[in-house]
């Protein structure tokens, strides 16, 4: 499952044994500082782009860059207070006030967030300018002492930022291809899922805020003293415009797309010195360019070129290696048209083989449905959900026994959905109690409750539509795994762990789901019923003691339900309890063990299949034909 | 009317439609059955436009649309509904409907169609104020056949007209695509419940990894072996 490294690991090995000879190999000192600007602003690049793995745009990452600027500027020039001690304090001080901004901002979304960082940017600009006590105003705080005596000339310099570069980068990968990368990479693409599967997505996205604030402080400080300057002017608006165009062309949320983009960006404005009048013009044309044929950004582009070239060189090679080459194309077919981006791929939905899940789901399946059958393990009493004067949800209360299948039914717009969602407190309870096990889940958040093993899935198709089968799995084990900074970046025991357990969950639900041959598809190119059956997976993966499933089985055919009904079976009889709203009457009337029916919100009927087939009220408001004289089918 | 002969249809490099050859007679209904992933809203997608075939002529009352652009097809008459339940939720009930009749010339007639789209589906009329985005799923479906109908479509293709719908709702859906087709409009369904499918259908083409693997009435089409087990769970 694991790719090999060596590639990757030599690559950076000899860009970093470029990197430190680079001084020798350059013979001019002009050269040596447009590198150390290029690695200031592979920092503010990528500490930008943190944000952006969360989903969020921020057009004020200068706040911090001289927030980082003016503290340790002044703690030297007026306090005295050695480097380091700045340097330090000014990273802290840039994240304690991206901590603030984050409580203010974070739980506002898209065009809103944006507007109110470009506030907070011309907000801390106008501060520096007008508080000449502290910042010395538009004259600036000249004369910052450099970080020992002995940062003579800019080789020292250069050093520093290498090494601060190679830190930093070096704590991204980490984070990137740990819990928090993921638990991030899951907000981005599909931020409700996130949270019914247990992701909190406001905690991650204040640890973006704040991660990001103290990189882009510590970039500060060292502009000061590398400057030995602090003005205003470090708070332009262009300067925010070269990061954002070095983030987004460079590609986002990559991790070698921020730098390369630092680099050229830095590099090409300069090359272009020697057009004179044109350079700007030539620079625009550029990046509208680039956008129109890359808008992923270069590194993207330029990993999907190479895919290419790959896939038409493999055939080549393998025929001249070995000349059967028949099956190793179809393969590689498969391959490529795995990697399709809007590909509805023909195939047939599979039948899902043995329970493989079972040993995973702590096997207390079978005593725990004998001994404890019965006990209410959801209750849920009169509770109501208005929107504005419409109550969807009125005066409902009923139980969910642990073990047992139990349906939702109504008319379309009964408040089934909005049930669930009051349950799952994704949505709004107005009045009355949620009790799990006998505690109140009115004040919890969607990922608390999740946590809580409260999983469920939703009526429309929602899975992480942009990365591969297996990887949504992984995604969706957040729960399980520590959260922590700390755990993360060091990959403490307590990780390796939760990896473990991770890949091999993740195994298993593919063989139960019979998903295995797609587990490199990307979600969005699955065939719709296999998109449902991932669904089904992510739940899964969180190992739920009660399951809900919104309309599991809309859009499958008669066939695709059996093999679902069977499913659904085998997932109760590994423990789990399952809720299900569904549409498909012989679904509901096969495997459920009571009934609910709503309408108008309200609870019409509560009972086994055989009561509420012959319900009136049932039948005149919802069943039609389906009640009465119908028997199984 | 609509014929399709030896259609290919590619995304990227897998096949979706494998010379694919199908025609619908003025004022049939005729049905696509077929698992997931077998072709059935690639046919329709390619229909409307959406998709390009690679090889194969597309042709309607003669005219060759193949190469034609969504609008243009539109504008000949090709309504599909309810392509997803995708309505404008910020929109109300009637400026949903209004929308469908972008295309027409003869506004005159308007009242004339509102009042029949809320004969057939009444709910329709009490919420003609209400925003779209406030319906419910299945209102949100019954709004979408009804914008296509404003259309006065020449052909109308259902995709999935049942999906989520509650079984009272399936049955009236059932009633209203049968009226539409006693009223002689010509219609294409892909449905998922291929019970229903058939039962409405004149004739019928089954579909597998995206072949038309047997075609005939409906009658005939409902008593074969293999359709039997393999769509109609029995």
């Amino acid at each position: 499952m694991k790719k090999s490294n060596l590639p990757t690991l030599l690559g950076v090995l000899v860009l970093l044994g470029v990197a430190l000879a680079l001084p020798g190999l350059l013979s001019n000192d002009y050269y040596l500082r447009l590198a150390i600007m290029a690695g200031l602003f592979i920092l503010l690049a990528s500490a930008h782009n943190i944000l952006m793995k969360v989903g969020q745009l921020s057009l004020g990452p200068v706040a911090f860059y001289g927030l980082g600027a003016y503290i340790s500027a002044i703690l030297s020039v007026r306090h005295h207070v050695p480097f380091p001690v700045a340097f330090i304090a000014a990273g802290l001080g840039a994240a304690a006030v991206g901590w603030i901004i984050g409580r203010l901002t974070l739980k506002l979304r898209t065009a809103y967030f944006v507007l109110v960082t470009i506030g907070f940017a011309a907000f801390f600009r106008l501060v520096a300018i007008n508080w000449t006590d502290m910042t010395n105003g538009p004259m600036g705080i000249t004369a910052v002492p450099p970080p020992a005596p002995w940062f003579v000339g800019y080789k020292p310099y250069y050093y520093f930022i290498l090494a601060l570069v190679a830190l930093v980068v070096f704590a991204l990968y980490r984070l990137e291809h740990s819990t928090i990368g993921r638990a991030m990479q899951a907000i981005r693409e599909n931020e409700t899922l996130g949270r019914s599967v247990g992701i909190d997505s406001y905690r991650y996205m204040m640890l973006a805020a704040v991660l990001s604030s103290f990189i882009i402080g510590l970039a500060g400080s060292f502009y000061a003293h590398f400057f030995q300057f602090v003005g205003p002017e470090l708070l332009s608006w262009d300067l925010t415009i070269a990061i954002v165009i070095m983030v987004i062309a460079g590609g986002r949320n990559t991790l070698a797309g921020p730098i390369i983009g630092a680099i050229l960006f830095t590099v090409i404005p300069e090359l272009l010195r020697a057009a004179a009048a044109w350079r700007m013009v030539i620079y625009g044309a550029l990046l509208v360019l680039l956008m129109l044929f890359m808008p992923d950004g270069i590194l993207p582009a330029f990993m999907t070129l190479l895919r290419r070239v790959a896939s038409y060189l493999t055939p080549i090679f393998q025929k001249w290696l070995r000349p059967a080459g028949g099956e190793l194309e179809a393969a590689i077919a498969q391959a490529d048209s795995a990697s399709l981006s809007r590909a509805e791929a023909p195939g047939r939905l599979d039948r899902p083989s043995v329970p493989a899940l079972q040993a995973v789901t702590e096997s207390k399946g079978q005593e725990m449905l004998k001994a404890q059958n019965g006990m209410d393990i959801l209750s849920i009493e009169d509770l109501c959900v208005n929107f504005g004067g419409i109550r969807a949800v009125d005066h409902v209360s009923f139980n969910v026994k642990e073990g047992e299948i139990l349906a939702i039914i109504g008319p379309n717009g009964a408040g089934k959905t909005t049930l669930l969602n009051a349950i799952t407190r994704l949505g709004p309870i107005s009045s009355g109690v949620v009790k799990y096990h006998g505690e109140v889940l009115n004040s919890l958040q969607a990922h608390d409750v999740a946590r809580g093993r409260i999983v469920r899935t939703f009526q429309h198709t929602s899975v992480f539509p942009n990365v591969t089968t297996s990887r949504n799995l992984v995604l969706a084990h957040n729960l399980r795994e520590p959260a922590g900074v700390l755990p993360n970046l060091l990959r403490t025991p307590q990780y390796h762990e939760s990896e473990t357990d991770c890949r091999e969950r993740a195994r298993q639900v593919l063989t139960f789901l019979n998903l295995d041959h797609h587990a490199d598809t990307r979600a969005n190119s699955l065939p719709y019923g296999n998109q449902r059956l991932l669904e089904l997976g992510i739940a899964m993966m969180t190992n739920p003691a009660v399951l809900l499933l919104d309309e599991p089985a809309a859009g499958m055919n008669s066939t695709e339900v059996e093999m679902l009904m069977n499913l659904i079976l085998q997932i109760r009889d590994m423990g789990v309890t399952v809720v299900l709203v569904e549409h498909d009457m012989k679904l509901v009337m096969g495997i459920s063990e009571r009934i609910l029916v709503l309408n108008y919100g309200k609870q019409i009927a509560m009972g086994c299949p055989e009561d509420i087939q012959k319900n009136t009220d049932v039948i005149t408001a919802y069943l039609g034909k389906w009640g009465g004289d119908v028997t199984a089918n | 009317m609509l014929q399709l002969t030896d259609v290919d249809v590619y995304y990227g490099r897998v096949h979706a439609l494998k010379s694919v050859s199908l025609r619908i007679e003025e004022g049939e209904l005729v049905t696509l059955v077929g698992a997931n992933g077998a072709g059935k809203s690639t046919t329709l997608k390619t229909i409307s436009g959406m998709q390009r075939p690679r090889n194969g002529t597309i042709t309607f009352y003669g005219e060759d649309i193949g190469t034609k652009s969504m609008e243009q097809i539109v504008k000949l008459g090709i309504a599909q509904c309810p392509e997803g339940r995708r309505v404008f939720p910020d929109l109300t009930v009637v400026e949903n409907l209004r929308m469908g009749a972008y295309t027409r010339k003869d506004k005159s007639e308007l009242k004339k169609d509102y009042d029949e789209i809320f004969s057939l589906f009444p709910i329709l009329n009490e919420r003609k104020q209400q925003s779209a985005g406030s319906l419910s799923g299945g209102e949100q479906q019954m709004l979408a056949i009804g914008r296509a109908l404003m259309l006065r479509p020449r052909l109308l293709m259902f995709d999935e007209p049942s999906l989520g719908l509650a079984p009272i709702l399936v049955e009236k859906m059932a009633e209203v695509i049968n009226l539409l087709h006693n009223r002689g409009t010509t219609i294409l369904l892909v449905e998922q419940n291929a019970e229903m499918a058939l039962r409405l259908a004149d004739r019928a083409y089954v579909l597998e990894t995206g072949r038309v693997v047997l075609e005939g009435s409906s009658q005939s089409v409902l008593n074969d072996e293999h359709v039997r087990s393999a769509y109609l769970g029995n």
